[in-house]
């Protein structure tokens, strides 16, 4: 397999043939795109992102004239046959050993790495307040489209990224996941719950899932809870998650349990025929397990 | 194909003609009695193709059969649709198709009264004991027929093995009131609530379930209720028979409470 330093050196010494280019990718596939991005402005070649690689069949005389860069991302290529073509870029998990001479391995992105990445961009934000930001990102993806927000602009970027935060550009923005809130539920962490439903509009919590998830934790602590003699093997599942769920043990009494199990059952019931609007099923949910508590 | 007791619902299909064929029809019977024989017999009559669209019930399906000119029936099973899926169907009723004859199954669950109003209805006739008694195989115990109303249910208790699934509605019954919720909550393990699943299925052992506990007023009427509840769309059949079983052992519980005192 190729190097990437061998590419990022072709990139920067301007010399990027049309030869097909394979990315093996195991995670993200950001580097790929910067990547891609350069050699497009280096060749003169806009992006075009294809579905398949039929397009690489010619039907005319014309087909070999282009002036795309063609980006095909799958899964895996393995026993497809490539025909060999100029300005292809693909990007893919697991690709056959005959296309080894075109391919380059691109490593996972270490957290070091993004926030190099983000300190470059940015060289006149102090360091503490971009990692504040990586740390509320979900991904590279976003990490990269928050800092754009910065970066068009040309100077004075503390002040602005200190203006943003006074005027909550950053607010949709939250660590925090649907399940956070369940396990801060599963253990009675009253504090937590509120925090969590300070940032509720920015986390993706649809009511059905919410409920479904809350009933599924809750009968795997009563499997293991009303039995203390209960193991993994007799319930059917790893060891690591046996555990998991026993730390989740004992914030509620036993009757408190079943009583919480049966009303999210109920409540499953009423919003699937229609009886609960979906709107009040969060506050309803967080109410009744913590409530009379 | 042999369509026993329905006489005078073949009668009827059979005074059909390509001009009095109605474009949407609704075949109701319990689970089990048939209806898809009645639609095989209707699509066999006229000699169209037939495709059954219930996996495939979106717009995208009902626009590509407003624009096919070839006459097909369409068969739709509304026993485990969703609303939104009853939604598409009434879209498709409001504007009916003439190339299109589609055909509604529906086992007595609910179903939109506007569907229902919109559709020509075709209605199994129940069984009697005395006709269910010729589908029995040989060496199958008669207490089928007090659990099975129809010909099918009949079928399924055999394939799962009916004796078996007697003792394990016994065990039920029996061990419920002292076993602890750690142990109730494998009971549905035993069952399947969907196609995916492994076990007997949950709407013949439900059957069983209302049969045994006859004897009892307050887990009849329990066990009806879970009938009538797994009968709705688009519920969660498992987390209902949760409910189900935390319900049951509050009863027993009572129950073995006074004994005691």
């Amino acid at each position: 397999m190729k190097n990437l330093e061998e590419l990022k050196y072709k990139i920067e010494s301007r010399s990027v043939s049309d030869e097909m280019i394979i990315f093996k990718i195991s995670d993200t596939d950001f580097i790929c795109t910067q990547y891609i991005k350069a050699i497009s402005e280096i060749r003169h070649l806009e992006i075009e992102y294809v579905d398949s690689l039929t397009f690489l069949i010619p039907n005319s005389l014309f087909d070999n004239v282009s002036d795309t860069l063609k980006v095909f991302r799958c899964d895996s290529i393995e026993e497809e046959n490539i025909p060999y073509k100029t300005d292809l870029i693909i990007i893919t998990k697991k690709i056959s050993d005959k296309y080894i001479d075109y391919t380059y391995e691109v490593p996972k992105l270490e957290d070091w790495q993004i926030k190099d990445y983000a300190y470059s961009l940015l060289e006149n934000i102090k360091h503490k307040d971009l990692d504040y930001l990586i740390s509320i990102c979900k991904d590279i993806y976003r990490i990269d489209n928050e800092l754009s927000k910065l970066t068009i602009f040309s100077d004075k970027h503390q002040e602005l990224f200190n203006q943003f935060i006074s005027d909550d550009v950053f607010s949709d923005l939250s660590n925090y996941t649907v399940f956070d809130l369940t396990n801060a539920l599963l253990k009675k962490d009253v504090p937590k719950v509120n925090l969590i439903l300070k940032e509720l509009q920015n986390i993706d919590v649809e009511p059905i899932g919410l409920v479904t998830i809350l009933i599924n934790s809750f009968r795997d602590v009563i499997s293991i809870q009303f039995d203390p003699r209960m193991t993994a093997e007799e319930l059917g599942i790893a060891k690591n998650r046996f555990w998991a769920i026993k730390r989740n043990c004992g914030f509620y009494p036993n009757t408190r349990l079943i009583k919480i199990f049966y009303m999210l059952n109920t409540i499953d019931f009423r919003l699937k025929v229609g009886d609960l609007p979906a709107s009040m099923i969060i506050d309803y949910v967080i109410t009744n397990i913590l409530g009379d508590s | 194909m042999n369509i026993f007791y329905q006489d005078k619902l073949l009668s009827h299909i059979d005074s059909f003609t390509l001009d009095t064929l109605p474009h949407t029809l609704l075949i109701q019977g319990d689970l089990g009695s048939g209806k898809h024989l009645i639609a095989d017999y209707i699509v066999s009559k006229f000699e169209f193709p037939c495709i059954d669209i219930t996996e495939q019930l979106n717009l995208d399906t009902i626009d590509e059969i407003y624009l096919s000119s070839q006459v097909r029936f369409f068969i739709i099973d509304t026993d485990n649709i969703s609303v939104k899926e009853q939604n598409i169907i009434l879209k498709f009723l409001e504007e009916p198709c003439a190339t299109a004859y589609i055909i509604l199954l529906n086992s007595n669950k609910k179903l939109l009264e506007t569907i229902i109003g919109r559709c020509y209805k075709l209605v199994l006739h129940p069984y009697s004991k005395e006709q269910l008694k010729t589908f029995l195989i040989e060496g199958c115990s008669e207490e089928i027929l007090n659990v099975a109303k129809t010909p099918g249910q009949i079928r399924c208790l055999i394939e799962n093995d009916f004796i078996i699934m007697m003792e394990f509605a016994d065990k039920i019954f029996n061990n419920i009131g002292t076993a602890n919720f750690s142990n109730c909550l494998t009971i549905p393990n035993k069952l399947a609530f969907s196609k995916k699943d492994n076990g007997y299925p949950i709407d013949i052992f439900v059957l069983i379930l209302i049969y045994k506990s006859a004897s009892i007023y307050d887990v009849y009427m329990l066990t009806n209720k879970l009938y009538n509840n797994l009968c709705m769309p688009n519920v969660n059949k498992k987390y209902l028979f949760y409910n189900y079983l935390i319900d049951l052992k509050c009863i027993y519980n009572e129950k073995f409470r006074r004994v005691k005192v």
